[in-house]
Formats: structure tokens, sequence, C-alpha cells
């Protein structure tokens, strides 16, 4: 019993010592591997009404819970080549953060999980998992368990990813007038 | 942008505390002159919190049978109410996790996700009764992750099993300490390694090893040793499930000779389960779905003894056929027949209804 008391006091102060790297440096990380790492990386912030809010909300299952949200701006030799977008929505008990990055034609370059914080479900970093949305737009309905496969165990997790992802592209289609 | 990277970590900083939970509603009904029962069997409560990014708590409350009563009005009939899980859990990073508390054996499939929209069938699998004793936690502390690229891993050290609960007829059931004034003389340990090779299929593969005997030489080591392999597999509305599960208990005959409980030296029990949503071809805009099943359960909790001969009653199979409709993906209407048999040639019937629900 001892020698597991030690082995676990390691393991935390193992982990706890090591490095971290905030949610900003994981997004910019992985918008990089999105479009390449020449990539220029810009952000600003855009200020959504209570109508667009509620409209996106209707159609994605989804709602934002704050009327500004920052967009990362990606670009490569002065041409923009795609955004990214940063969320939190609720696992089961805690936020998973992700980052959802969207080509110029409207289309899910890719999806990472910045950070999961649950002990159960974390399949959907899993890149079998978040290949399922690339190439999706607006376009589609991206309903659980059909667009999106759902992995036994992990189903809470995949229908708040799967619902955040289809909430950005909607964000997406709104504002890419202004972008 | 100071202001930017403040809200984004804001969101997910902050304490907060989810409440959720899940229940069950059955109605039983044996083939034959005995009534069917109505029986609000599980009513369960989640609390958790999170502190910070990494550290959270998680519980269960469990009431079952929707009621205790004190012996002093009227009698001890009723259920009983049980903390299944509160624990620590402090997640550093994807590959590394911990938690510490009253912490589920990550045996099989049912025993870590028992919701009841998750599995077919109004009751849960007989082997992950008396095989596999869900819901099996204990007292203890472990670590968690994902070790490579759709593969993860956990592995506890908990308070063990009790030799004088072991029986033949319900195997490892009685054994489980609860983490009720648990004695830590039988430190076990269990782990699990899951593989996702692709969204259409996970595997599993547990084990759980310990003492039962708390060191009382007249009994021998009475060391459990359970080895456990599930398959989950889904593609265009079929979904499969098969779990195993093996167990061997060291000098059972000891044991035998102390308590009486007929405990053997090998159980074993098997299920296969394979089910087919037809509702896109009733209505294929449909959001709900319907699910035809059957479930096909092989069992036998004194597969080898010493020193007696093994009941034949105990060696058994259960063929479950019904159906799951679940209007979203957290509620599920069912219903089913189960036959049971055994070697004893005792054959019986039951028909079941449910409601389930989870959020």
């Amino acid at each position: 019993m001892k020698s597991l008391l030690c082995f676990l006091c390691f393991i935390a102060f193992a982990a706890s010592s090591r490095g971290q790297s905030t949610i900003e440096d994981k997004a910019k990380a992985g918008l990089h591997k999105m479009f390449g790492d020449s990539a220029a990386i810009s952000s600003s912030w855009r200020r959504l009404s209570g109508s667009e809010i509620d409209s996106i909300a209707r159609l994605s299952h989804s709602r934002w819970q704050r009327d500004s949200l920052q967009v990362y701006v990606c670009s490569a030799h002065q041409k923009t080549v795609g955004y990214g977008f940063v969320d939190d929505v609720k696992g089961k008990v805690q936020f998973i953060t992700y980052l959802t990055g969207i080509n110029t034609d409207g289309k899910v370059q890719d999806v990472d999980i910045l950070a999961y914080r649950e002990s159960y479900g974390g399949e959907v970093a899993y890149e079998s998992f978040r290949r399922q949305f690339r190439d999706k737009s607006s376009a589609d309905k991206l309903i659980p368990g059909k667009d999106i496969k759902n992995i036994s165990g992990a189903t809470i997790s995949v229908r708040a990813i799967t619902t955040g992802v289809r909430k950005i592209l909607l964000t997406y289609d709104l504002l890419k007038g202004t972008l | 942008m100071f202001i930017a990277l403040s809200f984004t970590l804001a969101a997910s900083a902050q304490e907060t505390t989810s409440i959720g939970g899940y229940g069950e509603l059955h109605y039983n009904e044996p083939d034959g002159a005995a009534r069917g029962t109505l029986d609000f069997h599980r009513f369960v409560l989640y609390l958790g919190h999170t502190f910070n990014e990494k550290i959270s708590f998680k519980s269960e409350v469990e009431i079952e049978h929707t009621k205790i009563e004190a012996t002093g009005s009227g009698g001890a009939e009723g259920g009983e109410v049980a903390i299944e899980q509160a624990y620590l859990d402090w997640h550093f990073s994807e590959h590394l996790g911990m938690k510490a508390g009253i912490i589920l054996a990550p045996i099989g499939v049912i025993n870590q996700i028992h919701e009841p929209p998750t599995f077919n069938g109004v009751e849960r699998p007989s082997v992950d009764d008396v095989v596999i004793p869900t819901t099996w936690r204990e007292a203890g502390a472990g670590i968690y992750g994902s070790f490579a690229e759709n593969t993860s891993y956990q592995l506890y050290a908990m308070a063990g099993l009790r030799a004088e609960g072991l029986s033949g007829e319900e195997g490892l059931r009685g054994s489980r300490q609860e983490a009720l004034e648990s004695s830590p003389m039988n430190p076990s340990i269990t782990g699990r390694i899951d593989v996702v090779p692709n969204t259409d299929l996970k595997l599993g593969a547990s084990f759980f090893v310990g003492s039962t005997t708390e060191g009382d030489s007249a009994l021998g080591s009475g060391t459990v040793g359970l080895v456990s392999a599930n398959a989950q597999y889904s593609t265009n509305g079929f979904t499969f499930r098969a779990v195993g599960a093996f167990a061997a208990i060291s000098d059972a005959d000891k044991i035998n000779a102390v308590y009486g409980n007929d405990v053997a030296d090998q159980i074993y029990g098997y299920y296969i389960e394979g089910a087919y949503d037809v509702m896109p071809l009733l209505c294929a805009e449909s959001e709900f779905s319907l699910s035809p099943f059957i479930r096909c359960e092989k069992f036998n909790t004194q597969a080898k003894v010493t020193g007696f001969a093994a009941n034949p009653l105990y060696d058994r199979n259960v063929t479950t056929v019904g159906a799951t409709f679940k209007p979203t993906f957290n509620t599920a209407f069912k219903i089913d027949y189960q036959f049971f048999n055994n070697a004893a040639d005792v054959n019986t019937k039951q028909l079941n209804f449910g409601i389930g629900y989870s959020f």
C-alpha cells in the first residue's frame, strides 16, 4: 500500500511539473497543422446579435453562451487560406475545448480537441473520429449517429462536438461576407 | 488580445457544479401464475463539481426499488441507498489522469457504462450480474489515459473481495465490500485496455486480481483472478456486442471448508447480442430509433468444483428477444421476452417492459 502511495505521488509530481501550453498556443499549433506551418495567423473579435444567436441555435441545437467570439484568420502569401474558431462545449461534467478549421470554400479543414477533461469519452480526440468532419459544410445536417458515427462509450462527447461543429459552420456562413 | 484569451480560458476554468442522473422503471411478469410487478428499479443522481481545468469530483448516488423502510415501521423490505461512485479526478493530460475515491472496476461493458438507454433489454445482462458483479465498485485509486492513437488504458488498485461472500449461485457478487468499512487487507489490481481501430469497432480487454482471505492461513490465499474481453461493432444501423469473462478462485476448497458456500474453482460467462435499427426503413427522416434485438447468454458459476458435485441449476442460459425504441439518444422505451433454462432442465420465461432515461 505504501509503495502504491509513493507511485501515485510520483505521478502527480511528474504530471504537474510538465510544461503547460495555453489554449491559444494549442489553437495556433492546430491551425498550422491544418493550413501549413508557414501560414500567418491573426485573430479578431466579432459580435453576434441576439437574433443571430437565436437563428444559429435553432438550426444547430447548440447555443453560443456569449455574444462575441474570436475568429482566427490564416493567411499564406497575403491570401486568406482559412479560418479557425475555438469553442467550449459541455461533456458529461467538464467542458471540452475544440478547434474547428474552415477553408475558404466553407468546408471543414479539420477539427482538433484542444482540451479534454473527462475520464470517459476521450475517443473524440482520435483521428478516426475527427476525420468524419472533413469537407463538411453548413449544407450538411451533421446528425449525430447518422452523418457522424457514434463511438460506444463516448456518446455524450460525440454529440457535444458534433452539434458544436454544426454551430460553427452556421456561424461561419453568417459571418463569411465580413471576415 | 488579453481579454480574448481570458474569455476563452474563463469558460472552462471557473468552478461549476453539475447535476445529472439516470433511472429505469421495470414491469416484470413471469410466465405462469405469478403476478407481474412494477418497480422503479433504479433512481440515480450524479453530482459533479469542477474545481479547475484539471481537477473535478464525480459521484453517483443510487436509490434502488424506490425506498427503504425502517424495521420498526412494519418491515425491512425495500431497496437500498448506495454511493456507487465518488472520486476526485485529476486529469493531467490526455495521456494521464488519476482517480481516487470510490471507483468502478473497469471490467466488461455494463459495469462502467450502465445508463439504461445505452443497452438493450429491460434488465441488465445476467452475465453482468453474477460473473461480473455489476455495479462493482470499491475504494481505490489509479491512473487512466491514452498512450497511443486509438488506445486507452485504466489501471487501479482497490480494496478486494471477501472470501465469506463468495458463493456457488452468485459467484463473486456477495464478496464485494462496496467501500462500506472495507478492509484494505485484500488489495487488488484491476485494469483494462480499449482499442478503437475505427468508429465502427471498439475492443476491450480487462482483468482483476486479488486475494480474498485477509491473510487467514486456514482459508489459503483465496486469490480471485478474472479476465474479460468485449467487442462492440456498429455499421449501417446494425449493432453487435459480445462480452466474455472467466474467473478462477484458488483454494476454493479451503474457503468452502470454513463457510460452506459451494464456491467454485472456476466461473465463466459470455453473451452475444445483435440489434438492427429499423426506423430508417419505416421513416427515413425520423431521428428516432427502433431496434429489435436478440441476446444469447451462457454462464456457469460452478464451471469447475473440487470436493463436491456441481449444481446443474447454476449452469445457465438466458435468451432475450425484444425491441428498444429511443425517441432521443438518452431516453428509451423497452420491451422484451426472456427464456431462462439450465442444465437441470428447469425452464422459465418472463415478459418485461421498461422505460429508461439519462441526462
